[in-house]
């Protein structure tokens, strides 16, 4: 026979882990990344952004051409963020992959320290939700000289 | 109603069930870490390219350090899988495996957050009294056998987060105008239309993939596929055919589309419905009454039919 401790415990666990499960699969409808969400192949949409490394002279440089040793698929390979000049499948969803790329900018930003020319990073993000047409937005990573 | 519940979550239930999904979750477990650890062998790890903390005191661990604790890992899915010091490895798989999902929200993948919950309920689970080396060992050295049932409530989260990937899922896209209109999946075909025309399709199955009002139809079908398994599953009428319905589904999607593990995990985890529905896991009798918690004024006699 249990003790009464652990017949509570039990109880808690039980109930506890259904609560929680419950919670992230309803926070997964606003989350941009769904975690424990279970919200499989959720959009058609697709994206595809213009990157470029602002300068500190205004310059503005794609950065599909390497710069101080870095390239852009070197340091993010991950999430269907390479290539990102080229039009991809957002596989979890726009605000997800939207999210997945302002993270990715502030990342590059803060993880080139040969990069003495950058100022910051900006990204014109065009996006097509379930087929439909065209939506432009701009992302930026914060300004490196700040850092 | 409480000491029903509680009985409800002490009622002994054989462990054979955990056990195969022990055995089964183990090598998807290996072929889970296996990019983790290869990489990390070779000195390319999360940390050399993008990656993004959930928090920041989230405790890291050098590059030698991690492709240490992914290598550890691996081992103990190794040896969870055939039952080695059971009780053990599956912790230690649990926390691995956990620790690295944790580590970076680009790490973060339906099949592997999935993988986490089922490795946490076998943690929580005796899961290795059958099936297993220890099991075996113990034989061996003449130790008598195992109880083989433990009270139920881990074997019915198992089950309630088995339901919940496709209910959640079926839910989702039933909720949303896109999905239900067949928008979505005819998008993703319609991306794809170069390769699918490039198939082994005979050309009117491709045509008829390409049409829209076929994708009308057929998005209805899997939001119902998802709902039914999600729901059937829970009556033994309906389970066979939940569970005929979701191995059709796991190989569907399987067959196109890339979702990492999610397919063979899904496919193991389905075993936790299947005692009392396969005849060889079943229990005929609980043998030992004293060996088992029944709960507070729990019957210490027959069971293991839930």
């Amino acid at each position: 026979m249990a003790s009464s401790a652990c017949i509570r415990l039990r109880r808690i666990a039980f109930a506890g882990v259904i609560l929680l499960q419950l919670l992230f699969v309803v926070r997964a409808y606003w989350a941009p990344h769904k975690e424990f969400g279970f919200q499989m192949f959720p959009e058609a949409s697709s994206w595809q952004a213009e990157i470029v490394r602002v300068t500190a002279d205004g310059a503005r440089v794609p950065v599909d051409q390497p710069w101080f040793g870095y390239e852009w698929n070197g340091l993010v390979p991950e999430r269907g963020l390479a290539s990102p000049w080229n039009r991809h499948h957002a596989d979890a969803g726009l605000d997800n992959q939207i999210a997945f790329l302002g993270e990715a900018l502030d990342w590059v930003a803060a993880n080139t320290p040969l990069d003495t020319e950058t100022r910051y990073y900006e990204a014109t993000v065009t996006t097509w939700f379930n087929m439909q047409g065209p939506t432009t937005r701009t992302l930026w990573s914060p300004n490196r000289n700040q850092r | 109603m409480i000491e029903r519940f509680d009985r409800f979550l002490a009622q002994p239930v054989s462990t054979r069930s955990l056990a195969i999904v022990r055995l089964l979750v183990g090598p998807i477990t290996v072929v889970h870490l296996q990019p983790f650890v290869a990489g990390a062998l070779r000195g390319d790890t999360y940390q050399d390219h993008f990656h993004h903390a959930y928090v920041r005191w989230y405790p890291e661990l050098p590059e030698t350090g991690y492709a240490f604790l992914m290598v550890i890992g691996a081992l103990a899915a190794v040896a969870m899988a055939v039952g080695l010091w059971s009780q053990l490895t599956t912790k230690v798989t649990f926390a691995v495996v956990a620790y690295n999902l944790l580590l970076s929200t680009t790490h973060m993948h339906n099949n592997r957050a999935y993988l986490v919950i089922v490795l946490g309920l076998l943690a929580m689970a005796p899961c290795g009294r059958a099936f297993s080396v220890d099991a075996w060992l113990r034989a061996r050295r003449r130790l008598g056998p195992l109880d083989l049932t433990a009270p139920a409530w881990p074997l019915w989260l198992l089950r309630f987060e088995c339901a919940t990937v496709y209910g959640a899922s079926g839910v989702s896209k039933l909720l949303d105008r896109d999905w239900l209109s067949g928008t979505v999946t005819w998008g993703r075909v319609v991306e794809q239309e170069a390769a699918v025309r490039a198939s082994l399709l005979p050309g009117p199955i491709a045509d008829l993939a390409l049409e829209r009002s076929f994708h009308a139809a057929a998005a209805k079908l899997i939001i119902a596929t998802e709902l039914f398994i999600a729901s059937g599953l829970w009556w033994r009428r309906t389970r066979p055919f939940a569970l005929l319905a979701a191995v059709g589904f796991h190989v569907m999607i399987q067959f196109t589309a890339d979702v990492e593990i999610f397919s063979y995990l899904g496919l193991a985890v389905l075993f936790v419905w299947a005692d009392p529905a396969v005849p060889w896991l079943r229990l005929r009798r609980w043998r030992s009454p004293a060996a088992t918690d029944p709960g507070p004024g729990g019957p210490g006699s027959s069971i293991v039919r839930v």
